[in-house]
């Protein structure tokens, strides 16, 4: 299993930070587990999407760091779409802080997409 | 619509959520249920797509699973008041002496303003030095039962502050240092004073500067543990210096061993 060292960000937390700040810029500052394992998807060029397993643990562990927060989406407005309702995180303060440090710390490099960003 | 992935999706969340706290299993389950439905959507119900996702998430849900166990079975023995006491007096039986130096400090800056035979700027830079780092021992002492409470909360971590191999070595510097004292104290030998307030002063101003470095570069709320144990040893930094007075120098040992040898995450959120 992956550790990561204190204070520093695994390479799928940078990305999904990423994905989200992109998101955020193109108006959407919120967003739902598959749409931001698309966007990464997107992002690093990958031929899969990031594995359920692997995304919800990290959305969970980067939520109970403070990295995001997160809230239900309100029920109307999935029953007037016809679909379940969604988790709906949003890039905390911390999270923008943090994404900014690890991507200056990684160089430029970190912010160009990297096949194979997935499981 | 890919109902064999989906279902698949939908049996296996439901098999590692079973056990697990009703709304921490509910919210997991939920959100692998839209996943799925969107995901579905997305590409006209291609089942072996959805249900290879998951397979290959098998591991982390596993993982994911073990540590909400683990807060869970954590959480059951947490409540009672005698555990939380227990907790706090185990991790924290060095607060009271490193109040003590500070208020050494205090004492050692009035001590200095007041001298009739003080010169400037040394009678005024000194008592507003160490007044500055008596308030730094207490703002680290804030700090630090502050993060031990939210990183209680957050999971009941029982890592240790610092690797064993970091206490031991450092607890070895800090034996050898007092031993060098007690020898100076007893011959009168300038030569071990020197050498052993030398060793303390370098010991002490890496492990404050590492560690108020670390926490400021950290992204981990975790780290404001790091960051306060670096401002309660700079703190008990004049006690160290006027180690002939033997008894506030032993203090700050003491502080500075407790600082590094507990860990306050270990305290139950109340």
């Amino acid at each position: 299993m992956v550790r990561r060292k204190p204070g520093t960000l695994l390479p799928l937390e940078v990305a999904i930070l990423d994905a989200a700040t992109t998101a955020a810029r193109d108006g959407e500052p919120e967003f739902h587990g598959f749409a931001i394992a698309q966007r990464m998807q997107a992002r690093d060029g990958a031929r899969r999407l990031t594995a359920h397993g692997t995304l919800y643990k990290a959305l969970a562990r980067m939520e109970a760091d403070g990295l995001l927060e997160s809230r239900w989406e309100d029920a109307d407005v999935a029953v007037a779409e016809g679909r379940p309702r969604r988790r709906l995180y949003r890039v905390t303060p911390l999270g923008a802080t943090a994404r900014t440090r690890a991507l200056a710390q990684s160089g430029p490099t970190a912010a160009t997409p990297r096949p194979g960003l997935v499981t | 619509m890919g109902a064999d992935g989906a279902g698949f999706a939908r049996w296996w969340a439901a098999r590692y959520t079973r056990g697990l706290p009703d709304e921490v299993g509910a919210r997991r389950r939920a959100e692998i249920e839209c996943d799925v439905f969107e995901h579905c959507q997305a590409t006209n119900g291609r089942s072996a797509a959805v249900a290879w996702r998951t397979v290959r998430g098998v591991h982390a849900d596993l993982a994911w699973r073990r540590e909400e166990r683990r807060l869970m079975q954590g959480s059951h023995r947490t409540p009672t008041r005698l555990r939380t006491t227990w907790s706090v007096v185990t991790q924290n039986w060095f607060a009271p002496l490193a109040v003590l130096v500070a208020i050494f400090d205090v004492l050692l800056a009035i001590g200095i303003a007041t001298e009739k035979d003080g010169k400037l700027p040394g009678q005024a830079i000194g008592p507003v030095v160490l007044i500055a780092l008596a308030a730094l021992l207490v703002a680290g002492l804030w700090l630090r039962w502050r993060a031990g409470e939210a990183r209680a909360q957050r999971t009941g971590s029982v890592a240790a502050a610092v690797p064993t191999r970091w206490i031991a070595g450092l607890v070895a510097v800090l034996v050898v240092s007092l031993a060098l004292l007690v020898v100076g104290v007893s011959t009168g030998s300038l030569v071990f004073f020197f050498v052993a307030v030398s060793v303390l002063k370098v010991v002490v101003l890496v492990l404050a500067t590492v560690g108020i470095t670390r926490a400021v570069r950290s992204a981990d709320p975790g780290a404001r543990v790091t960051l306060a144990n670096g401002m309660i040893i700079a703190g008990v930094l004049p006690a160290l210096l006027f180690f002939w007075m033997i008894v506030p120098a032993l203090i700050a040992l003491a502080v500075i061993v407790g600082v590094l040898t507990t860990n306050p995450r270990v305290r139950p959120a109340v």
